[in-house]
């Protein structure tokens, strides 16, 4: 006898749904080429933007080499390996700094005096462009001090890059991280080090992947400071971005490659915020 | 013996202030990090106001720089970075503050959460070739839309401004900037108590008098912010504006690698200079909006999501 | 007229799979101070937050607020205002226009919002802190500012969310009496959520005590102090000694009931009639346990002080009788130098329960 009541009107429901529409809206523009780009990436004609042709071709020459299938006029001058060696051995070398630093920086700040100018300090390279910061820096060590650039400086403007995002995930683990715990440890004997090491560090061990693997990704596919940076050195990224400007048949190997970088950087990323997420 | 080794101990122990971290390394970093990457900025602006001669510098200030760069017409360049900047700020303001405001007080279901968290944060780790070389097969004259276009007769030709024009580059950099504006309205946006709208609500104001004088207000932190990390970094964006734009559409990047690339090296600083102008403004803004608040230091102090 | 100023008929709420409400019905007369009383669970707070508004039950039959049908209002709409534990004052505004708030939403000019702004901080002694922000206040002060918005905009009834929860011992009971002042001076009807059974007790014209989303016992407090019809409610308001028992014989009011082969007088509020045999409960306050008792007085039984515990204001005796552990309060200074002792109870006192 009595009715189900929809307390709300419609309208109020719409309102409701909207904002989750237009974000997706805004998603789709940022997935939508990604997710094509896979697609072309397995296609016979990629540079038509049409997919279709299913193979894995563009695989197999970014490995082998375009010279590997006869009466084809694909001869690109791909050369994959060095560029590519180069940006793993930088993108690891950035991490380790990063982690080493952010976890530094990121256990103390929170107890210090101007934490806030200290953290926006450290936040500069999100604010500033990266080829403002990355002239900068040149013409500071180049023009101003003289100092010639070479693969030292390709990785100093990576870790000023990549530290700021390790420091703000290193921010967040140890600020969930009860400072009580840690004087327990000390209440019950452990010297300070004895502490970092046996307490501290394990619990913040999952940030310190994330900033780990965060410092790395960046490392990797950095490139507006790296174009300044460098001397004739060729990261994976700057190699892309010439090729990519030549109209040679090259192209559709960059987008395999593109493809593979970007699945694993999503993968990592997906994983990082699960784990981020599941511990707090 | 044994009552003052246990009593020096105590002493010990309740002496040392546990807060207490060893600051060296941190200041030595922080001071570090002031000359490797504050210095050099502090430097670019001065040099700007430099003179050079062929590659030399003279010691002659001056607003040199910035008249030779209007001579190039640099001044244009600067002023349609700047529009464009603004125009894409805007817009990916007002589709982010809903979604973010969805994000923070709407959704409950975690997985969700957690896929659109992802998707926000990916794309800072992408290569930005990746994301962008696909485009020209889609809006290319050649390519998808057109191709879906022409085929469903909705127009005769292949239309021309989807790529190499500006709508490619609005909507590239809208695209690529947009996570840098939800991230920090939705801090921001979840550190509102949820009382706080449902008093409003209560006492009689409907949605829209809501978020003019409840939330917006509360929210003004992270919105400065997200202007801040969506609008600066987005003047000197290198990637989209010269692959979608192709060479039509020249923005600050262009004229950099031109000033650094021939040399002139005061040009190429004069203008970064413009560019850090506009993010020192905006510091000051966010400066102000802060002080209600107890400055930055309070609100990261808040952060615990 | 006496028709209710608000009525909720038959509301049901679900949160997930958990039970919020269930088939619900209350209503307010104009004017009274009602309580919501019930543990947390019990459904109270979410009844209260259905009738502001803010939330939207599962089900619901109407909600009426003098006499305009309400049910499908969004909070704003609605003529009642909502005093939330949390205070939820607006941090980047003054007292002054938190309070002032509601008026400019309701189109009231300048001149008229400052003179009831400053009127109503007055009501809640609070006169010139119109231009503190909300960081600068006590809880206390924050609590009044609350009161002090959610009363100006003049409401046809002012819902309070356990709004003393957050304060200190001594505030609070200052505040029930404040409150309680404040009800009789605006004649506004008061909706109360609170789960203690001493401020309901203290402020309240009728109360609704809830449990699991039920209603337990409706009535005026010294109905549910005095003659609970059930074992929770008779817990819930602080009755200490709860006995099982079977019917021996019930004439109207006077009940005999047997327990462990010992009888005892008791009083029957209810309706029915109560067949011998019949397994009911009975509660007695430990303050009325008369431990002066003669050898043959009615209702009197033999019994040992096992333990007792001093209270400072009153002491705690523990007597092992034949019916089990009783408790008893007493208000004066007198010991027990020996353990056994006879113990009396008023008939009145001996309340029957069907449950």
């Amino acid at each position: 006898m009595a009715l189900l009541q929809k307390s709300k009107p419609n309208f109020r429901k719409l309102l409701k749904i909207a904002p989750l529409i237009l974000g997706v809206l805004a998603l789709f523009f940022i997935y939508f080429p990604i997710f094509w780009l896979i697609l072309l990436s397995f296609s016979a004609e990629p540079l038509t933007g049409v997919p279709g042709g299913w193979h894995f071709d563009w695989y197999i020459d970014m490995v082998y080499g375009a010279d590997r299938r006869e009466g084809e006029a694909f001869v690109g001058d791909f050369q994959l390996k060095e560029p590519l060696i180069k940006s793993i051995s930088i993108a690891t070398l950035t991490s380790v700094l990063c982690i080493i630093s952010a976890v530094l920086v990121g256990r103390v700040l929170p107890n210090m005096k101007h934490q806030g100018l200290l953290l926006f300090g450290f936040l500069v390279p999100l604010m500033v462009p990266g080829i403002v910061v990355g002239m900068a820096m040149f013409l500071f060590f180049r023009i101003g001090l003289g100092i010639k650039m070479g693969t030292w400086s390709l990785a100093l403007a990576h870790f000023v890059w990549a530290f700021p995002f390790c420091l703000l995930v290193i921010l967040v683990v140890v600020s969930r991280l009860d400072q009580r715990v840690l004087e327990a440890a000390r209440d019950l004997g452990a010297s300070k080090i004895q502490t970092f090491f046996q307490i501290e560090l394990p619990i913040i061990k999952p940030g310190i992947f994330a900033a780990g693997f965060f410092g790395f990704l960046l490392s990797f596919n950095e490139l507006p400071f790296s174009i300044f940076m460098r001397k004739g050195d060729m990261t994976l990224p700057i190699y892309l971005w010439i090729q990519s400007g030549a109209h040679n048949s090259s192209v559709p190997l960059i987008f395999a490659l593109s493809t593979i970088i970007t699945l694993i950087s999503m993968l990592i990323t997906y994983l990082i915020v699960r784990l981020g997420f599941k511990n707090g | 013996m044994e009552i003052l080794s246990s009593k020096v101990f105590i002493l010990k122990v309740t002496s040392m202030d546990l807060k207490k971290y060893n600051r060296y390394p941190i200041v030595l970093f922080a001071l570090s990090w002031l000359a490797l990457v504050i210095l050099p900025l502090l430097v670019v602006v001065m040099m700007s106001f430099l003179k050079t001669k062929g590659i030399r510098i003279k010691w002659d200030w001056g607003f040199y720089s910035y008249m030779k760069m209007i001579q190039f017409g640099g001044n244009d360049v600067v002023f349609q970075t700047i529009r464009i900047g603004l125009t894409v700020t805007l817009i990916n303001f007002l589709i982010a503050f809903p979604f973010a405001f969805w994000l923070a007080k709407t959704l409950k279901n975690i997985s969700f959460k957690l896929i659109i968290f992802t998707a926000l944060t990916v794309p800072f780790f992408l290569s930005p070739v990746s994301r962008v070389i696909v485009w020209r097969s889609i809006l290319g004259l050649d390519g998808l839309l057109n191709n879906f276009f022409l085929n469903i007769g909705l127009v005769d030709q292949p239309i021309e401004w989807l790529i190499f024009s500006e709508f490619a580059v609005h909507l590239g950099l809208m695209a690529q900037y947009f996570p840098s504006m939800v991230w920090p309205l939705y801090l921001s946006l979840s550190l509102i108590d949820d009382e706080t709208i449902e008093a409003s609500l209560d006492l009689g104001a409907g949605i829209l008098r809501t978020t003019i004088y409840v939330i917006l207000p509360l929210a003004l932190p992270g919105v400065v912010a997200g202007v801040i990390f969506c609008l600066v970094p987005m003047l000197g964006d290198a990637v989209i504006p010269q692959q979608m734009g192709g060479g039509n559409i020249l923005t600050i990047s262009h004229s950099l690698s031109n000033y650094i690339g021939s040399r002139s090296y005061v040009l190429g600083a004069a203008i970064a200079s413009i560019v850090l102008l506009v993010l020192i403004i905006l510091i000051i803004i966010l400066w102000f909006v802060f002080k209600p608040y107890g400055g930055l230091g309070k609100v990261f102090g808040q952060m615990r999501q | 007229m006496n028709q209710p100023l608000l009525t909720v008929r038959n509301v049901s709420h679900q949160f997930g799979n958990i039970v919020a409400l269930d088939k619900v019905s209350i209503s307010a007369k104009k004017g009274e101070f009602l309580t919501l009383l019930g543990e947390s669970g019990s459904g109270k707070t979410t009844l209260l937050r259905i009738i502001a508004g803010l939330e939207t039950p599962t089900y619901v039959e109407t909600i009426t607020l003098s006499n305009e049908d309400i049910t499908n209002h969004p909070p704003d709409k609605r003529n009642c205002t909502t005093v939330f534990q949390s205070y939820a004052l607006f941090p980047h505004m003054s007292v002054f226009k938190n309070i002032e708030y509601g008026l400019k939403i309701r189109g009231f000019n300048e001149s008229d919002r400052r003179t009831r702004v400053e009127n109503v901080l007055e009501l809640v002694r609070l006169e010139g802190f119109g231009n503190r922000k909300p960081s600068e206040l006590s809880g206390g002060q924050k609590q009044r500012v609350a009161l002090a918005r959610a009363i100006v905009t003049e409401p046809a009834i002012l819902l309070f969310d356990e709004p003393l929860g957050a304060l200190d011992e001594r505030l609070r009971l200052d505040m029930q009496v404040e409150l309680k002042e404040l009800h009789e001076r605006l004649k506004v009807t008061f909706i109360y959520v609170t789960h203690s059974q001493e401020e309901a007790l203290t402020m309240s014209d009728r109360i609704i005590l809830m449990r699991q989303g039920k209603i337990e016992q409706e009535g005026l407090p010294h109905e549910l102090f005095d003659r609970p019809k059930s074992s929770f409610t008779a817990k819930f308001m602080g009755t200490e000694n709860i006995f099982e028992g079977k019917i021996l014989s019930q004439q109207g009011t006077k009940c005999i009931v047997g327990i462990n082969k010992n009888e005892i007088n008791a009083t029957w509020h209810g309706n029915q009639t109560l067949k011998p045999g019949t397994s009911v409960f009975i509660a007695i306050r430990a303050e009325r346990v008369n431990l002066n008792a003669k050898e043959n007085e009615g209702n009197s039984f033999q019994g040992k002080v096992s333990k007792t515990i001093y209270k400072g204001k009153y002491s705690d005796h523990y007597i092992q009788s034949k019916f089990g552990e009783l408790k008893s309060r007493i208000w004066d200074k007198s010991t027990f130098e020996k353990n056994d002792i006879c113990f009396s109870l008023n008939e009145k006192d001996v309340i029957v329960m069907k449950n």
